[in-house]
């Protein structure tokens, strides 16, 4: 498949409502991609429009350059964007996320972007006040590209081929920068083993966030307390597929856990201890029954042991730290499908 | 001028793939039960077979690893002399 198709319109086509018609759209309306503008969005990257980046389940179809460039044309993004697209589509098609299964499952899991590195700067990327929200150009149009790659290359289509029971709003986009200005710690892409100054996509399949409000607490003993109750829920995929968890927490927040001492990993093995429940009750529903407790679950765990406490994962290096969001003291957890997070550089 | 707009979707791929020819009669037909490990799925499956072979079908039972994953390579082989498959279970 060298180029994708062109649809000429009649005189009396609207091109908004023909890319609704042809089921191309989220449901809001799109910027029509012409040949004009896609390739103006080419000019974001050296590569050629037909060089395949990756296959998009459940069609395993091929996102060449020029589709992904359709894509971020029609979700808004300005030719900068592309090369954080790119990057999005090549970490989310890496095997060890599971993009087909997450793509299709009724769970409402769907993959969100975390971008670190100078192009958060260079964007003008939000990594502050709202971060989940609306407002930014580069956040809500790079979280939407990736959505819209997902639907018409990968063919996910609610309902049909994406069998959610409920979905989730990130299904529109989900895509936010890590405030590494005002981290205490190391950011994600660094933790990840790249430079500083490299700029990097992580993509993580993910729930929605959920708050966790703390404006209290002045030590890290409460505060990581707090985010551990938080994370141990029953509901969560987690307590039976195991897989892998992200704290997105609020510049404050870390800088009250890092003003006691405590590192990245210090959280990370408090949270992996205190975020347990009891065999007797991770037994009363969710994905429980005979794989569970013989394939998911660490083999210390005493499965005869009712009062065992089970990890939310498996060791505490599949908590994923980061730091975003403005002023205020509210952190978000934010449970996973199944699968880990994957970092990629941004070429 | 018109407008001539690129398609963004899925090119290259079938739109839909077809279902299996279904079988005319199950007497003496060698059928898989693929048990994709979800809960319940294994008393389903258990009760399908026991089914079949009242109808004179061979019964061949074989598990995947996970149930998010596409079946792996020796489980889709083990199903290769099968005359159908019987998969379960959707949640």
């Amino acid at each position: 498949m060298a180029v994708a198709t062109r649809h000429t319109l009649t005189s009396t086509d609207d091109p908004i409502q023909y890319c609704y018609d042809r089921g191309w759209t989220d449901g809001l309306p799109v910027v029509p991609p012409t040949e004009d503008r896609v390739a103006a969005m080419l000019e974001g990257t050296a590569l050629p429009r037909d060089r395949v980046i990756a296959k998009i389940p459940p069609a395993w179809a091929e996102a060449t350059v020029e589709k992904i460039a359709i894509n971020c044309v029609m979700a808004g993004c300005l030719p900068s964007y592309l090369p954080v697209v790119l990057a999005a589509v090549r970490a989310m098609t890496d095997p060890a996320l599971n993009l087909n299964g997450m793509q299709c499952s009724t769970h409402l899991s769907t993959p969100l972007v975390v971008v670190n590195g100078p192009i958060r700067t260079a964007l003008g990327m939000n990594s502050g006040s709202n971060v989940f929200g609306q407002g930014n150009r580069a956040n809500a149009t790079i979280g939407r590209a990736v959505k819209l790659i997902l639907t018409n290359i990968g063919r996910a289509i609610p309902g049909v081929t994406d069998k959610a029971t409920l979905g989730h709003p990130g299904k529109y986009t989900y895509c936010i920068a890590e405030n590494e200005e005002q981290s205490p710690w190391d950011p994600l892409h660094v933790e990840r083993g790249l430079k500083r100054e490299q700029s990097a996509v992580t993509i993580f399949g993910c729930e929605a966030p959920h708050n966790i409000n703390n404006q209290a607490s002045r030590n890290a003993f409460d505060l990581c307390h707090t985010i551990a109750d938080t994370m141990a829920t029953l509901g969560k995929n987690m307590f039976y597929a195991q897989g892998e968890v992200m704290v997105v927490f609020c510049p404050s927040h870390a800088e009250t856990i890092a003003a006691d001492g405590w590192s990245k990993l210090h959280v990370k093995e408090y949270l992996y201890e205190k975020a347990r429940k009891p065999v007797r009750l991770v037994k009363l529903g969710g994905l429980y029954g005979r794989e569970v407790a013989r394939n998911f679950w660490p083999r210390w765990v005493n499965r005869t042991d009712e009062d065992e406490m089970v990890p939310l994962v498996r060791r505490p290096s599949e908590i994923t730290l980061v730091v975003a969001g403005g002023p205020g003291r509210h952190s978000a957890f934010l449970p996973g499908w199944a699968t880990p997070s994957v970092t990629v550089p941004i070429d | 001028m018109s407008v001539v707009l690129l398609d963004p979707s899925a090119e290259g791929v079938p739109d839909f793939v077809p279902i299996a020819d279904r079988l005319k009669e199950l007497a003496g037909k060698r059928i898989g039960l693929l048990d994709n490990i979800k809960h319940n799925a294994e008393y389903l499956l258990a009760a399908v077979g026991t089914r079949l072979e009242e109808l004179g079908c061979e019964v061949k039972a074989v598990r995947k690893k996970t149930y998010t994953k596409i079946a792996e390579p020796p489980v889709l082989a083990a199903l290769e002399d099968c005359d159908a498959v019987v998969t379960a279970i959707g949640d």
